[in-house]
Parts: C-alpha cells; sequence; structure tokens
C-alpha cells in the first residue's frame, strides 16, 4: 500500500513537473524550482534545490534538512515556500528561503505541514495534519486560522490569480474519490469546483496554466495518466492531453532524478477579499431558496419535504420547518462539519444527506437547492423563511 | 541689517512655540477631517483629491481636467463612412474607417445619444439627452439643417419604411414621439415603459420595437418586470406590450433580417435575495432575450459562463446575414459573439414550462457563444460595415473606435477620435465606475446598478445589517457632493467611506480599491449632474398648479383652519435648495423588517425620475406616499387634502431641481 502511494506521489509529481515544464510560456522567468529525488539513499530522499538555467549550477534551498520538497515560489519571485523535515523523527514543517539559498528559516506552525503555497501579502496555505486527516490552514502575521472542516483529506491548495483557493477533497471512507473544491481565502465559500472524469482518479494539486485555465493530472483505472485542462469560467469537461517529457536539468548525480518542477516568476500579488470572518463570533447562517431543488432522485417511499435537519459528525443538530416555498434559514455552529437531509412529515428522509459543508464565524451561506446542479444562478425571489429570522437549532451550540 | 527691528531671542521662542502649536493643532484637526470623512485611518492628509480634482468646471479646472468625445452609438452610411456620436463630446463625428480618420465634427450640442440614417445615407438623426431634440444632418454638407423638440432624454430612433415618420424613445418622460418629418413637427406621444431607451424598425413590416431600459411599477418586494412595447408605425399606434420577466437594464436591440425574432439585451438582478455572495449570479447575471415578434414568446439566456460575468450587455448588432450577433458588454470589456441559429434553436426547443429554469442556466452560452473579443475599455454602441467584414466597436472611455474582422474575430486596430490622451482624474474614476473588473467574477460595475450615474429602479437586500432586513430602495449618485450623509441609515459621512473598505467586503467581495482608485471614483461620482429637469420652469414662474402645489408645501395650515406644528410642514425636512434638512427623521414608514425607523431625509430635485420611493421603495408614485403610507399623518400633516391639491402638490414636487440649458 505504501508503495503504491509512493509511486502515485511520483506519478502525480512527475506529471505536475510536465506540466509546469520550462515549455510552458514561461519563457522570462529565471529560476526553475526542483525536487529531486536522492537515488542514492535509501530510504529514497528529496531535496529542493533552484536552477537559473538549464546547466547552470544547483542551488541547494533545504541545505540542512533531511527531506524537503513541494517548493512554491512567492509572487514577488525571490521567496520559496517548501515542507521539509531536519531529522527523520521530526514532523515536516514550512520553509522560506531566498530563491538564491539565503535565509533559510523556519515557518512556524503547530502541527505537521504539508505542500505550502503563497497567499496574498506573505501568508501562506498549506495542509496541516489534524485528528481524522488533514485539513487546510492558513498562516499569517496574526497568526493561524484554520480553513477548512470537512471529514477526510484537504490537500495540495493552490492560490489562483484571482485570489481563490483550490484544493483537493477526499472523504474519510477508502473509496472516497478525490474531487477539487475551492474556497475564499478566508474558508468561506467552499463548493465543488471540479469532480473529475468519470473513470480516473485525480491525482495531485492543479495548476493555473492561463486566467481561469486550470491543469490537473487524472490516472486511468489501467494506470495511464493524462493532463487534463479545463476552462474553470465555462466549467466544461475540458481538454485531454497527453504528458510531454519530463523537463531537462542536467547536472544531477547519477542515480538523483526531478520529481517537480515549478517555474519562478514574478507575478502580481493575488487579490484577497476582505474577510466577513468573525472570530468573536461562534456562529454563522445557512439560507436556501428552494430545498427541493436538486438533481438527486427522492426516496420514493417518501413524502413530500417539509423539514431540513441538520447533522454533524456527532449526531443532529436539530430540524427545523421548510417554509412553504420550500426555502429555510437557520444559524448554525460554525468551522465544524454538517450535513443537510430534508424529511417528509413522518420523519422519512426525501433527499439526503448532503456533502459535508460548513460556514466560517459569521460567514452567511445562500444556497439554490439542495444538490442543484452547480451551472444554475438563483431565481429571484424573496425566501419566505428569511421573514421569520434564522432558526435556532437544539443543538446548535458548541 | 540696519534698518531692520532685531527680534529678541524671547520674541523668537514665543513665536517658534506658537508656530509649532499652530501647525500641530492644524495638523491634527486636518487630521481629524480626513478621518472623519473618509471613514478611513489615512496616513497623509491631502485636500486637492477631494476638494480640487473632483471640480470639472471654472477658470482652473481645465489644467487638471480634460475634454473627452466619449463615443457612444454609431451608424453605418451606404458610402462606407461611420457616423460616432461623442456622448461628451456634443458632436457627432464622421470618421472614415478606412483613412482611420475624424473627417468632421458636427456640433449636435448637449449629450448626443442615438444616430440613424435614412437608407440612401443622405439624412442622420442624432438624438440629444440633454436638449430634448433631434437634429437633423445633411450628410452631403455635415451641417445641421434643423431640430425637432421631441420628449426628455430621447434615446434610441427609428425611421418608418416611408422614412417620413421617426419614432424617438423619450427616457426621461416613459413616451415616444412620433415625428412628422416633412414638417419637422413631433405630432403624438405614445405611452411606453419605463425609460425607453432602444428603438428598432422590423425590416418586413410596420411594427417598431421600443425597448425600455428599467422595470415597470411592481408589487414591492416584486421581480422587476420590463416592458418592450410594439408600435404599428402605420396606424402610430401601440399594438403590444411584452413582458420581460425577471429582467431590466435592457438596452441593446436588434431585429433579425427575416423580422421573425428581436434580440434584447437584458440584466437579471437578484435584488430580492440578500447579497451573501456574488458568484455564480448570486448578484446579476446577464444575458439576451428572444422575442418571437410574432406570437410574442419570449425566451431569456445567459450570456455568462458559470464562473465568470459579463456585465453590462450595451448593445447589439447582427452581421447581414443574420447568422452572427455581436454583444458589447460595457463592464467586462468584451464582445461576445452568438450563433444565432444556434440560438434560436435552443429557444425554440424549450418548454414553456422550462423558460425559468433555462433563464438562469449559466451553462447555456456554451451552446450559443462561440467567441469571445477582448476589447478597449467600456465598449458600447456597435456597428457592423455594410460588406458585413468589419464590427466598429465604441471604447467610450477610451475615446475610440476598434476594428473587428468578423469573421476571424482579430483586431484590426482603432480609430482614434483626437481626444487627449491623457487620463484626467475624474476619467479615470469614470474609467473605474464603468468597470466590472473590481468585482469577484466581473459580477456588476458601478453603472450596474447606476446607469449613467442615476438609478436602476430596484430596492436591494444588502448583507451585514441582516437577511431579509433593512430592505434599501437604491438612489441616484447624481448632485450628492452636498448631500452627506450618505445611506438611507445617514451612517456614511462621505463618498470615500461609501465607496471604501465596506463596500468591497460587503458587495465587490474583492480588495477594496486603492486609495487612488478611490479618490478618483469619488471625484468621478462627485462630477455627476442630473439631466435637465423636464417638469422644472427655465427661470420663470412656476405654472399655475405647481404655484398651488408650493403653497400646499409650504403651508402651515389645514384645509379647516388648523395649524400645523411646524414638526409637520413639508418644508420644515424639505427646506430648499435641496429640500432635504440633512437630518435623520422617523416618519412612521418603517418596516417590522427595518433595525431603525429613522432615515436621512432624502433630497427632493429631479424626482420625477428616481421612483419608487421612500427609504425601502415601497411606493411606486409620489402619490402613494400620501395616499397608502401616511395614514397618521407622520409624513407630514396631508390627510386632509383633496386629491386635486394632491396632484397640484406632485406636479411641485416634480419641478423641483431646476431646468438647465
Amino acid at each position: 500500500m505504501t508503495r503504491l502511494l509512493a509511486s502515485l506521489l511520483l506519478v502525480a509529481a512527475v506529471g505536475a513537473a510536465v506540466i509546469v515544464g520550462r515549455g510552458d510560456s514561461e519563457a522570462q522567468a529565471e529560476w526553475v524550482l526542483l525536487t529531486v529525488e536522492r537515488g542514492a539513499t535509501s530510504p529514497v530522499r528529496t531535496r529542493v534545490v533552484a536552477q537559473s538555467a538549464v546547466g547552470e549550477p544547483l542551488v541547494e534551498l533545504s541545505e540542512g534538512l533531511v527531506e524537503a520538497r513541494g517548493p512554491s515560489p512567492a509572487p514577488d519571485g525571490r521567496r520559496v515556500v517548501f515542507a521539509g523535515r531536519q531529522a527523520d523523527e521530526d514532523p515536516w514543517s514550512l520553509w522560506e528561503v531566498d530563491v538564491t539559498g539565503d535565509g533559510l528559516h523556519e515557518i512556524a506552525t503547530d502541527r505537521e505541514a504539508r505542500e505550502p503555497a503563497y497567499a496574498d501579502h506573505g501568508r501562506v496555505v498549506y495542509s496541516g495534519r489534524v485528528d481524522d486527516g488533514w485539513a487546510l490552514f492558513v498562516r499569517g502575521p496574526s497568526g493561524t486560522d484554520r480553513l477548512t472542516y470537512r471529514p477526510g483529506d484537504q490537500r495540495w491548495p493552490a492560490v489562483l490569480a484571482t485570489g481563490r483557493i483550490v484544493f483537493a477533497d477526499r472523504g474519510p471512507e477508502d473509496d472516497a474519490p478525490r474531487r477539487y473544491l475551492w474556497m475564499q481565502q478566508d474558508g468561506t465559500g467552499a463548493e465543488l469546483l471540479i469532480a473529475g472524469t468519470p473513470g480516473t482518479h485525480l491525482v495531485g494539486p492543479v495548476r493555473e496554466v492561463a486566467p481561469n485555465t486550470v491543469r490537473f493530472l487524472e490516472r486511468a483505472e489501467d494506470g495511464t495518466v493524462a493532463a487534463r485542462v479545463v476552462d474553470i469560467a465555462r466549467l466544461d469537461a475540458g481538454q485531454r492531453m497527453e504528458p510531454p517529457a519530463a523537463p531537462q536539468v542536467g547536472l544531477l548525480a547519477g542515480a538523483d532524478r526531478v520529481v517537480d518542477a515549478v517555474t519562478v516568476s514574478a507575478r502580481p500579488v493575488p487579490p484577497a477579499p476582505i474577510s466577513v470572518v468573525d472570530p468573536a463570533k461562534a456562529k454563522g447562517v445557512l439560507f436556501g431558496i428552494d430545498a427541493g431543488l436538486s438533481d438527486r432522485t427522492p426516496n420514493p417511499s417518501a413524502g413530500p419535504a417539509v423539514a431540513l435537519r441538520v447533522v454533524s459528525t456527532d449526531g443532529q443538530l436539530g430540524t427545523l420547518p421548510l417554509a412553504a416555498d420550500g426555502s429555510y434559514f437557520v444559524e448554525v455552529p460554525a468551522d465544524r462539519p454538517l450535513r443537510l437531509e430534508t424529511l417528509d412529515a413522518s420523519g422519512q428522509i426525501v433527499r439526503g444527506p448532503s456533502d459535508w459543508l460548513w460556514v466560517r464565524p459569521n460567514e452567511s451561506r445562500g444556497c439554490v437547492g439542495c444538490h442543484e446542479p452547480r451551472t444554475l444562478a438563483p431565481p429571484n425571489r424573496v425566501p419566505l423563511a428569511l421573514e421569520e429570522g434564522p432558526v435556532q437549532l437544539p443543538g446548535g451550540s458548541r | 541689517m540696519r534698518g531692520v527691528p532685531r527680534m529678541s531671542g524671547r520674541a523668537m521662542s514665543v513665536m517658534a512655540l506658537v508656530g509649532i502649536v499652530g501647525v500641530a493643532a492644524g495638523h491634527r484637526g486636518l487630521s481629524h477631517h480626513a478621518r472623519k470623512m473618509s471613514g478611513t485611518e489615512v496616513a497623509s492628509i491631502n485636500c486637492i483629491p477631494c476638494h480640487v480634482l473632483p471640480r470639472v468646471s471654472g477658470p482652473l479646472a481645465s489644467l487638471w481636467n480634460a475634454e473627452y468625445a466619449s463615443p457612444l452609438r454609431l451608424a453605418v452610411v451606404p458610402d462606407g463612412t461611420l457616423l460616432v456620436t461623442a456622448e461628451e463630446g456634443g458632436a457627432l463625428f464622421v470618421v472614415d474607417p478606412e483613412r482611420r480618420a475624424v473627417l468632421d465634427q458636427i456640433a449636435v450640442g448637449g449629450q448626443p445619444h442615438s444616430v440613424i440614417t435614412d437608407a440612401r445615407g443622405r439624412t442622420a438623426y442624432v438624438t440629444d439627452r440633454w436638449g430634448n431634440r433631434v437634429s437633423v444632418i445633411d450628410l452631403a454638407t455635415r451641417t445641421r439643417v434643423s431640430t425637432i423638440p421631441v420628449g426628455a432624454q430621447p434615446g434610441g430612433m427609428s425611421l418608418d419604411a416611408s422614412e417620413r415618420t421617426l419614432f424617438v424613445a423619450n427616457s426621461g418622460t416613459n413616451d415616444i414621439s412620433v415625428v412628422d418629418l416633412p414638417s419637422g413637427r413631433a405630432v403624438q406621444r405614445l405611452p411606453a415603459g419605463s425609460h425607453p431607451y432602444s428603438v428598432r424598425g422590423s425590416p418586413i413590416d410596420e411594427t417598431i420595437v421600443v425597448l425600455n431600459r428599467l422595470t415597470s411599477p411592481v408589487e414591492h418586494r416584486a421581480p422587476p418586470v420590463t416592458e418592450v412595447t410594439l408600435v404599428d408605425a402605420a396606424t402610430r399606434r401601440v399594438v403590444r406590450r411584452v413582458r420581460l420577466d425577471a429582467a431590466h437594464m435592457a438596452e441593446g436591440l436588434a431585429v433579425t433580417p427575416d423580422g421573425a425574432t428581436a434580440l434584447l439585451t437584458i440584466a437579471r438582478p437578484k435584488n430580492l435575495l440578500p447579497a451573501t455572495q456574488i458568484a455564480r449570479g448570486w448578484m446579476i447575471t446577464y444575458g439576451v432575450a428572444l422575442l418571437d415578434m410574432t406570437s410574442g414568446r419570449v425566451v431569456q439566456l445567459l450570456l455568462d459562463d458559470v464562473n465568470q460575468s459579463y456585465a453590462d450587455p450595451y448593445d447589439v448588432v447582427l452581421s447581414p446575414d443574420g447568422r452572427r450577433a455581436f454583444v458589447s458588454h460595457a463592464g467586462a470589456d468584451v464582445v461576445s459573439v452568438i450563433d444565432v441559429p444556434a440560438l434560436r434553436a435552443l429557444a425554440a426547443a424549450i418548454p414553456d414550462d422550462s423558460l425559468a429554469r433555462y433563464a438562469n442556466d449559466l451553462s447555456a452560452s456554451r451552446q450559443y457563444v462561440v467567441a469571445r473579443i477582448p476589447t478597449g475599455p467600456n465598449p458600447m454602441g456597435l456597428a457592423v460595415s455594410a460588406d458585413g467584414g468589419t464590427l466598429y466597436v465604441a471604447e467610450r472611455v477610451a475615446d475610440q473606435i476598434r476594428m473587428i474582422d468578423v469573421a476571424t474575430g482579430r483586431d484590426r486596430g482603432v480609430i482614434p477620435l483626437g481626444s487627449p490622451q491623457r487620463e484626467s482624474f475624474v476619467r479615470r474614476g469614470e474609467r473605474l465606475f464603468n468597470s466590472a473588473g473590481h468585482t469577484a467574477q466581473g459580477q456588476f460595475s458601478c453603472r450596474s446598478c447606476h446607469p449613467e450615474g442615476h438609478t436602476d429602479a430596484l430596492n436591494y437586500d444588502l448583507e451585514p445589517d441582516g437577511l431579509g432586513r433593512n430592505i434599501v430602495n437604491n438612489i441616484s449618485l447624481r448632485e450628492l457632493s452636498t448631500t452627506a450623509p450618505y445611506k438611507w441609515t445617514g451612517k456614511n459621512v462621505s463618498l470615500y467611506r461609501q465607496c471604501g473598505f465596506r463596500f468591497a467586503k460587503w458587495l465587490t467581495r474583492t480588495a477594496p480599491y486603492s486609495q487612488r482608485d478611490l479618490q478618483a471614483l469619488v471625484a468621478y461620482i462627485m462630477s455627476l449632474e442630473h439631466m435637465p429637469n423636464p417638469y422644472a420652469t427655465a427661470d420663470g414662474p412656476l405654472a399655475v398648479a405647481a404655484e398651488r402645489g408650493r403653497t400646499i408645501f409650504e403651508r402651515a395650515a389645514t384645509n379647516d383652519g388648523r395649524t400645523i406644528d411646524e414638526r409637520d410642514r413639508c418644508v420644515t425636512c424639505h427646506p430648499p435648495p435641496l429640500f432635504t434638512d440633512g437630518r435623520m427623521a422617523d416618519v412612521g414608514t418603517g418596516a417590522d423588517t427595518d433595525t431603525q425607523h429613522e432615515f436621512d431625509t432624502p433630497v427632493l430635485t429631479n424626482l420625477a425620475g428616481s421612483g419608487p420611493y421612500l427609504h425601502d421603495g415601497r411606493a411606486n408614485s409620489l402619490e402613494e406616499l400620501w395616499t397608502r403610507f401616511n395614514p397618521d399623518d407622520r409624513h407630514g400633516v396631508a390627510n386632509d387634502l383633496t386629491k386635486a391639491q394632491l396632484n397640484d402638490l406632485v406636479v411641485y414636487l416634480m419641478t423641483l431641481g431646476g431646468a438647465r440649458d
């Protein structure tokens, strides 16, 4: 199993390297960041180096670390952040360094940290180990904030030019498929972005190759890996592409090989919306325009939906009646995994449970329906449930 | 230094101390003023952006401002020349696209809007929104030969088949002028919807299509309904009124060559939903409506993508064969190219009971939008060359016409209109105002809700004051500079605060404007003026009815002789010149959903075009202020007034704001 995971990671890394290879319309870039596998070590270790041009000397960025990988350049084109550890017994943490190799220092985190990426104004978003898997965190001058609250794993954050964070999500079940979700930099508004192509598995992070265009890797059942390019504005199926050959680097020791390559080029700092999150508050609100609007088949033995039940990982938080137009308005605990299910008059589930979601403190989240088509804009009507104010759930307190 | 009295050391010390204290106190005072007015902790004090640069008139203003043409709408003459209305240049530009040169500028005054020509290209007609007239231009001599007075704020026009009758949409008076061209007189007014804006004649019959821009009056908290008014040119009568449900800001209009379908650009606002998020069309979506000219069936389809809006569709033109439609998105700096047969096929296939769902489907555009062509800033009017090979795009705030190859979508370059290359501070603000680039996913520009700085006549549910609570009517931004505080709750002391941090946090959902952009934006807003009030009397005495209304407005006693407490007289809270005392008042109009019942007393000038009324827009007319929403005389003593007196009062109120030359 471990070998399989390692193989997949390697495939992902090589694929990502191919995706962002030097032919990737980034001719003005000065540096390339490389994750290099040390072929002579056992177990296999990786290190992070930088190279200003093919054939130029390699600059060690992870000097003194026993292992390092996943370098990510800052918008200024100078600083680099990556995950690494000083000793085998150490947890992985975050390290920042100048692309020239100067000033290596650790960015303190309170947990094992991987896959960092720069967000706005020097903040770093990364995957951090939590009790039941992996979640995303952001580290900035004011401290660390957890952004995601779904069971399972949230990994591989990528910050788009628009400032949104795209990340890979997989539920806790063994056969749960990996999907790409996206959210604002404060963890609000998280929703599904790309579910992947049927018959394939998503591998590794997305890379933004043009405004509103991302590439990622898909592994088919037969093990072949292909790249897919998706226009996230149109959100269509995208185009399948053959992965090109691995980048040429030169100057590597005999058994060493590049497993990841990232081009460094200055780019605008991603804009960050002013966060609506208020840490002093413990709740947010959810409202839906019509809980009956769904692309899921209702339970054939159930009657019409008249209520909505809110469930968390540790049980039911409460049930509220749907308004006559199918709308609902409910106050829910913030930063907690939530699921919704509609009930008929006898308490049978009509549809649900929904996918896991969460709201941040003070977030107001609106839904068109319950698992409605993601391409549907809301109808312009006043949800009746709003006239009464939000329902307080008996189990809604922390 | 003989002869110059020498100052003692003590005196110098005292003076220095006084100077230091004075400077410190002045700096402190100015800092306080800057913080108060901007609503932010400004790092530096700079008087110029607020007190100097917004000035657009006066002897020195030309030093920092400039005059721009601002091309708005286009027409192609059969000889290949291009006619361009210069909205801020007060002229009709005659352009030679081959030479990329402006051949002539024909002064038409005011604020030119639309231009059309007769079939042979001998005569052009230009509407002037400021002057309420149509200029008749002899294209051979490039001179204005006459002007024809029409209704207020005329926009689009169309000739009938005989070219003896001109139909003109009057946005300011909500009607259509019927102009008899041989006599040069407007002979009839046909009632339209709200803010009639664009006009096109059918190529196959006598139908004239008039597109109204804003919603007709609807029940409070109901979706907008915008009207398409169909006129029979032969009988000069309105023959059908078609509803565009849930749509407004309908500005662009084209009719297919077979006369079967009218294509209308629309916005579909979500003003009834709390503005908690703006991605995926939660604030506004943009699209086209297909009007079946025979059956009157309307199908609305979006031009947006799932995660990208194309804000402010302004104009639409068709290729000569009718197979391609081009839509300018004034806020997105893009022209969408539409496969018209695909669009019509989809529209025909949608069952009636699925129309509402398709109208909200953000993925539908994949089926008929075949290209997005980038343009310069603020693309508005469009025209296609006579041979169908070139699309002309009026890039309004760039002061140029872009040429695009219709077949390939390639950029063929621009025709500059000779405006200054320098972008003034106010012009920068105007560009920002018209751009949706500063909202998440390009959802809306300032103009989306404030066309030409005015109002879209809708009411909104904003997030920070509670979902489903504190509904607010959207007000005009014109002539705001001396009307602080802002917002109905009066919480914002300045426009800098109004358009700053909280605007970004709760509305645009992206990073706030930079300080310089914010100052430029506010400077532009402060430069906005109302159109001439069509109901005002220039410098002369009021009409008799209005004079009676003024007496009622200022009265101190009821009809039966009871003294009206000074606090309950109209003029007490609404004193001239702006007819507001700038204070908060509870006039009994607070709703159960309002957190506070005191509201900023509104300005009463230029009321006619700024309805609906009251803080939450529940009154569709001025009459309703007293007949429906003032049962206890808390909004001024008025329940003793007769219907005739109320009519007089309304007539008087509509005159407020004055006329302009």
